[in-house]
């Protein structure tokens, strides 16, 4: 038996050729390839070339939720829509008069801008896109909107929802685009307390939370309060809401302290988004 | 053997349409998983078990450049799966020279081995290239989800190269 199993399986003394070399070969392409891309985003062009090759998967992965929400359309009865039109119909009224009043109070701010003589602010417009499948790819989050370079979206574009900011527009397809949420490693933004007092930088963790790395441990932040963009570097508007702060951990060094934040809105749990631009980027 | 060869081009189909599979499956929601983050690595999982079952003797050139077609599809950075699969492909080649694997648990022990060579690839290029997803806790989830996902393949590949 043992003789029988060592000639069968033992491949000391095969006579195939080794893959020691091209091993060695392949190894520093891949290095070199690593090293390129990470330098150069080569991937990122890469995956827009060959984003209509894997049209199909995302048609495939869409297909269940797009038959449920038109099964839900069909199936929805008369009195229940007639319900929600009137209480859409009230909401949309009472928008319209906070609007009117936002109207005069910005009417209002741009003369006092005049006779102060300050910069006046960049005017945004808002577009409206849907969110669609996948939420992931190999277990990256991710968020891809259906709203691309044919909309003349353009990487670095806010988007929010009405609970708050949800992250920024990375890359473009011609007619989808991904967003980098905020609780991604990659996404860092200027923020403001509600109380106006304390400035920071808060960025993702990778995980479901936020935080802001080091904050002088004198600062009066509690737990409860929350942050707001601060408008600083013109990509966010000032008073988007960006999440809340439920952990202040001290660190080694006494006078910081870590911060963490739970970001008030989800990607994952709304369908639709509002993408921020800048009217002098069209 | 002449029968095996004229069977050749069927098997690569199957194959291809296993990847196309795979594909599809890495971008699907598991049910009763909160997390998306601890989806397992079907690939691995699948050059894995294409490597053990010797699938029509898969050599280092096919495992490399399906490694960089996967980093284009659905890869962070260009390379990152070519040398995931590369440091699998020459480590079972390695461990074949000096260890028979006959037996089936000895085999699962091949599977075991492989598996967590990969995830440590693929935990070191995800953090010292920053990428997401370097979180060690998450690799090791991931690694532990992949386990099954390896011999769902193994039973796959069996089954195309009989």
């Amino acid at each position: 038996m043992a003789k029988e199993t060592a000639s069968k399986k033992l491949k000391l003394f095969n006579t195939q050729e080794s893959p020691i070399l091209p091993f060695f070969l392949l190894l520093l392409i891949s290095i070199s390839l690593m090293s390129y891309d990470h330098r150069y985003n080569i991937n990122y062009n890469i995956k827009q070339y060959i984003s209509a090759l894997n049209a199909p998967i995302k048609f495939i992965i869409n297909t269940p939720s797009t038959i449920t929400e038109n099964l839900k359309i069909y199936l929805s009865n008369q009195e229940a829509l007639h319900k929600k039109i009137k209480s859409q119909r009230n909401e949309i009224n009472l928008l319209r008069l906070n609007a009117q009043k936002l109207q005069s109070l910005e009417n209002e701010n741009t003369n006092l801008r005049k006779i102060l003589q300050i910069k006046e602010i960049v005017k945004k417009e808002i577009i409206i896109a849907e969110i669609v499948l996948p939420n992931q790819i190999n277990g990256i989050p991710q968020v891809i909107i259906n709203k691309g370079a044919k909309d003349n979206i353009k990487p670095g574009t806010a988007v929010m929802n009405s609970q708050g900011l949800i992250g920024q527009v990375t890359q473009v397809n011609n007619n989808s685009s991904k967003i980098t949420p905020t609780t991604s490693n990659q996404f860092a933004v200027s923020a403001i307390s509600n109380k106006g007092s304390i400035n920071g930088i808060i960025s993702g963790t990778g995980g479901p939370f936020l935080e802001i790395k080091q904050l002088p441990a004198y600062e009066s932040l509690a737990i409860g309060d929350y942050f707001l963009t601060s408008g600083l570097g013109g990509i966010y508007p000032r008073g988007i809401k960006i999440g809340k702060v439920t952990k202040i951990i001290p660190t080694n060094n006494s006078q910081f302290n870590r911060i963490t934040i739970t970001p008030f809105s989800s990607p994952l749990s709304f369908s639709e988004v509002m993408l921020i631009r800048n009217i002098s980027d069209n | 053997m002449i029968t095996k060869k004229n069977n050749l081009p069927q098997n690569w189909f199957k194959f291809l349409v296993i990847i196309l599979v795979t594909m599809l499956l890495t971008q699907i929601n598991l049910p009763f998983l909160n997390d998306i983050r601890l989806i397992p690595d079907y690939f691995i999982a699948l050059i894995i078990s294409a490597i053990i079952v010797g699938f029509k003797n898969i050599n280092i050139f096919i495992v490399f450049v399906l490694g960089i077609l996967i980093d284009m599809f659905i890869g962070e950075l260009i390379g990152q799966y070519a040398i995931t699969f590369l440091i699998i492909y020459i480590s079972n080649y390695v461990l074949h020279k000096f260890f028979v694997f006959t037996s089936p648990s000895q085999v699962i022990f091949l599977y075991f081995i492989l598996l967590e060579i990969g995830f440590l690839v693929m935990g070191t290029t995800s953090i010292s290239y920053l990428l997401q997803n370097n979180d060690i806790y998450i690799i090791f989830y991931k690694n532990i989800m992949t386990i099954p996902i390896c011999f769902v393949y193994k039973f796959i590949f069996e089954k195309i190269s009989n």
